[in-house]
């Protein structure tokens, strides 16, 4: 009885014994496999270019806020004041391009629309949903 | 009479715009994303003599590991194209609903990317569920990390109820964005590395997008590219 206890026993430790082995040696494997991938990868990033034409032209770029404040009048800092159609215009461009690049998108009318609400509720974030608005109802 | 004619000509002439001969589509000229600090305007080559220069020029690179992929990156997953792409970049990425990401290798990032791309390497994506990188990236993704959730609530989650099909043990998909990967192009499996991470993760699969065409078609196209500042 205590033979055969003791014999199933050490079965049952072996077996984990060759479970624990095997997950060592898959798992070595694998990470072996991976950084072998990336290294290949990095060999080939090193001497990557890409075609020069492609690049971003600068005149193609524009840097955000690079007119930040310079509207003649005062600084501008935030969209709670009294302003020109133009001057809301150039105020979203330079501080808030997401909402004046779908702004820009709306015609004259609906552009408009956005001015006429801007007035009554100067809230950058109100106008922001205004102009969503208008632009899905396009 | 011919001035009449000769006129809104000139004027359009000397104004300086002028109709691009190369267009992205039919419609559409050129699209403007975000990159950084920076208004980026996506057009393509000018050139139309112009033949594909750099390392995009050549055809073969040793199969394994630069093999083919198919055409599906995951089951749900959506593959797109390039039109696809710029109406991405012209709503949800612009109303913060989307992200678009480069999923290869910061050394291939910072020799130039598809403007709009942030930078997530594939490999982040199989870091420890704990990992604290990985939880920044997911919540930039719109994925929450899930405190101890009690099995109770966890129950009734799995019977659809309480945003359940949206959650799971580790992470709370509900305010997840839709993701648009890519990488090298047909032969690079970076991005596709990245989804299935993404959907082990259980990141919802009608919320990923596969650009199979990656930099590869980007820049066969002769569309804009930009080097990032580091």
């Amino acid at each position: 009885m205590y033979f055969e206890w003791n014999s199933q026993l050490r079965k049952k430790a072996l077996l984990c014994l060759a479970g624990f082995l095997f997950l060592c040696t898959t798992q070595n494997a694998y990470s072996q496999a991976n950084s072998s991938y990336i290294e290949t990868l990095e060999g080939e990033a090193s001497g990557m270019k890409l075609d020069a034409q492609t690049r971003v032209q600068p005149q193609k770029e524009a840097t955000l806020n690079e007119n930040f404040g310079k509207i003649e009048g005062g600084a501008i800092s935030d969209l709670s004041q009294g302003f020109t159609h133009e001057q809301f215009e150039d105020i979203l461009k330079n501080n808030y391009i997401g909402s004046y690049l779908f702004y820009k998108r709306l015609n004259e009318e609906q552009k408009a629309e956005v001015f006429s609400y801007y007035q009554s509720n100067p809230d950058p974030q109100k106008v922001r949903q205004k102009i969503l608005q208008v632009n899905k109802a396009q | 009479m011919i001035l009449r004619i000769l006129f809104p000509v000139l004027l359009i002439w000397f104004s300086g715009v002028q109709a691009l001969d190369v267009k992205l589509t039919a419609e559409k000229e050129f699209v403007e994303v975000i990159h950084g600090n920076k208004l980026v305007r996506i057009q393509r080559i000018q050139d139309q003599d112009h033949m594909l220069e750099g390392s995009f020029a050549k055809t073969s690179r040793k199969c394994p590991p630069f093999c083919i992929q198919p055409m599906s990156a995951g089951e749900g997953v959506s593959t797109v194209g390039q039109v696809e792409i710029f109406s991405f970049m012209e709503k949800e990425l612009l109303d913060g609903t989307g992200v678009i990401v480069d999923s290869r290798t910061p050394s291939w990032w910072k020799r130039g990317t598809i403007p709009g791309s942030v930078n997530i390497p594939f490999t982040t994506f199989t870091l420890e569920v704990n990992d604290p990188q990985l939880i920044e990236v997911m919540k930039s993704l719109g994925a929450k990390r899930r405190g101890e959730v009690s099995g109770f609530s966890r129950a009734i989650e799995q019977i659809g109820l309480m945003g359940g099909s949206q959650k799971n043990d580790e992470w709370d998909f509900t305010n997840a964005k839709n993701v648009l990967l890519w990488c090298n192009g047909m032969w690079c499996g970076q991005s596709p590395r990245a989804i299935r991470g993404l959907l082990e993760l259980g990141y919802p699969a009608d919320k990923i997008f596969y650009y199979r065409g990656g930099m590869q078609a980007w820049q066969s196209l002769g569309l804009t590219t930009i080097v990032p500042d580091n």
